[in-house]
């Protein structure tokens, strides 16, 4: 099958261009939204092949990678959205996730809380600490108010607070 | 520990030691899009037969229908209206233009720049653009069309309103306490009632005795609570144990599948969005193409409305009144969230129109 190329304009990648280099960032980032490497490969083909779909857009629009991101961001939610009326599982320790080297995992007292954010908290954490968004455009990549980032920031920072807290006053 | 400086460490620290599989073969990639469009095709083939055969369905009822050896229906069918070209009714009530933070109140402009406000009752909040030296946005207090004051370190961006919006209530978070704040809105002002420290409002929503405040009645009595116990608590009086299992659920008395239902301020309309295009197809934001509403624990009230295609791409809803919905549509295009129309229905009669700004 012959690959579409709808990238005529000076400057713009073409579609194949575009997964080749920007295949690790977004899996950087996917791996950050899913703590494991299988999840995190499936979101980015999922990723990549809704960017396929939309290349036009995603090659004419003003931020592609903004786009793309959103894409990503929307793939991870939308995959893990919540039965309304369930209820988050409380677990006593933060569950394991895998990370490539296991001296950096020792020094890291944040990451395992991270993991089991809420998935809209998770994103907003990563979008704001990792990909550095500002609250508006971190609006603009979920699709709500700078207020709901705001206050999902707040939950998010609050709740770590909390765990570190509970962490820092295990004897063990 | 300055907590966002380590996030942000600890992120790139762990980003940076993941070692990513080699990217896969972009013409992969192209296939399985062809695939996905090929299933969506089936699915739209699909959708067309089964409503096709609802259409076949519903005309052969409606032929039984007067014909005195019809067999009775087992059930009384939802009616499902698809609107036509939207006529043009009266502007909206409560409008913020977004682009200059200009806020409207039934045509007349108010001073400040705001993101956005809602209307109940003639009780207006109106959530400012700029921040406090605390973080929090200003919320302006308006009754009437007249500004009556200002709630400055609200929580959240949440503020309860009272049945009768005569009472106010919200949470000012100070770091190691949450403190509920009650006050009286009249057309003179704002007139606090009182404030009850709860340190569980601020233990957040991973803590089992995390609580919240829930709802302010006129007489500015609030509920708050959470998994483990729940409360009254009227200013000038001591808090109260109180039941509030019926706030567990959300909303009761709708269809089980109804996603995020709004109940309209007095509870006795609800309201949700259906048809849900895939909010992740195009990296867009996630649409509706119906809107749906019902009396609680009256089915037989039922009535799902379809937009024409040019409108039919709802994003949100909200109540202008107890009778009147608002529906933001956009442009069919779901990477822009810009609004293209908002469009009122009214559930006494389940016909709809556009609703200009002033």
């Amino acid at each position: 099958m012959a690959l579409r190329s709808t990238a005529p304009a000076t400057g713009t990648p073409t579609y194949e261009e575009y997964v080749a280099a920007r295949w690790t960032p977004l899996y950087r980032t996917a791996y950050l939204l899913t703590a494991n490497h299988a999840d995190a490969e499936d979101l980015v083909q999922t990723t990549l092949v809704k960017t396929y779909l939309s290349w036009s857009k995603v090659a004419g629009a003003s931020s592609p990678d903004g786009y793309v991101r959103r894409i990503l961001t929307n793939a991870f939610l939308s995959g893990r959205r919540p039965l309304r009326v369930s209820r988050e599982r409380l677990v006593d320790q933060a569950p394991d996730v895998e990370v490539a080297s296991p001296d950096s995992h020792d020094r890291l007292t944040l990451w395992p809380h991270i993991a089991t954010l809420p998935p809209r908290q998770r994103a907003v954490i990563v979008l704001r600490y990792y990909e550095d968004l500002s609250e508006q455009q971190i609006a603009d990549t979920l699709g709500c108010s700078t207020g709901t980032v705001k206050s999902t920031a707040s939950d998010a920072l609050r709740s770590l607070r909390s765990r570190m807290a509970g962490t820092e006053g295990d004897p063990s | 520990m300055n907590i966002e400086q380590t996030l942000t460490d600890e992120l790139r620290v762990v980003a940076a030691a993941v070692q990513p599989p080699p990217p896969p073969d972009a013409a992969a990639l192209v296939r399985q899009a062809a695939r996905t469009r090929g299933r969506t095709r089936v699915r739209w083939t699909t959708t067309t037969v089964l409503a096709a055969a609802a259409v076949i369905a519903a005309i052969v009822l409606g032929n039984q229908i007067g014909r005195p050896d019809a067999a009775p229906s087992p059930t009384k069918p939802t009616p499902t209206r698809t609107a036509d070209r939207l006529p043009v009714g009266s502007p909206l009530r409560t409008y913020v233009e977004l682009t200059t933070g200009k806020l409207y109140i039934d045509g007349t402009p108010e001073s400040g720049f705001w993101n956005d406000a809602s209307t109940v009752d003639g009780l207006t909040l109106a959530f400012g653009r700029t921040t406090n030296a605390s973080g929090d946005a200003d919320v302006g207090v308006f009754r009437g069309g007249q500004r009556v004051g200002t709630l400055p370190h609200v929580s959240d961006h949440v503020v309860e309103t009272s049945p009768g919006t005569r009472a106010v209530a919200w949470v000012e978070n100070h770091d190691t306490t949450g403190v509920i704040v009650v006050a009286q809105v009249s057309k003179d002002g704002v007139h606090e009632l009182g404030r009850l420290s709860v340190p569980e409002l601020v233990l957040g929503g991973d803590n089992e005795s995390d609580e919240n405040l829930i709802s302010v009645a006129d007489d500015g009595t609030v509920t708050y609570g959470g998994i483990l116990s729940g409360h009254s608590w009227r200013p000038g009086s001591a808090p109260k144990v109180a039941d509030i299992s019926s706030y567990e659920y959300g909303p009761q008395g709708y269809p089980p599948r109804a996603e995020d239902v709004r109940p309209n301020h007095s509870g006795t309309w609800g309201a949700w969005l259906t048809d849900e295009r895939d909010p992740g197809t195009g990296g867009g934001y996630a649409s509706w193409g119906a809107v749906a509403f019902q009396q609680p624990g009256h089915p037989e009230t039922k009535v799902k409305v379809t937009l024409p295609a040019n409108d039919n791409d709802i994003r949100d809803l909200y109540w202008e009144s107890d009778t009147d919905l608002i529906l933001r549509t956009s442009y069919g295009d779901a990477s822009a969230d810009a609004v293209k129309d908002y469009v009122r229905c009214s559930v006494t009669d389940g016909r709809c129109e556009v609703a200009p700004g002033p």
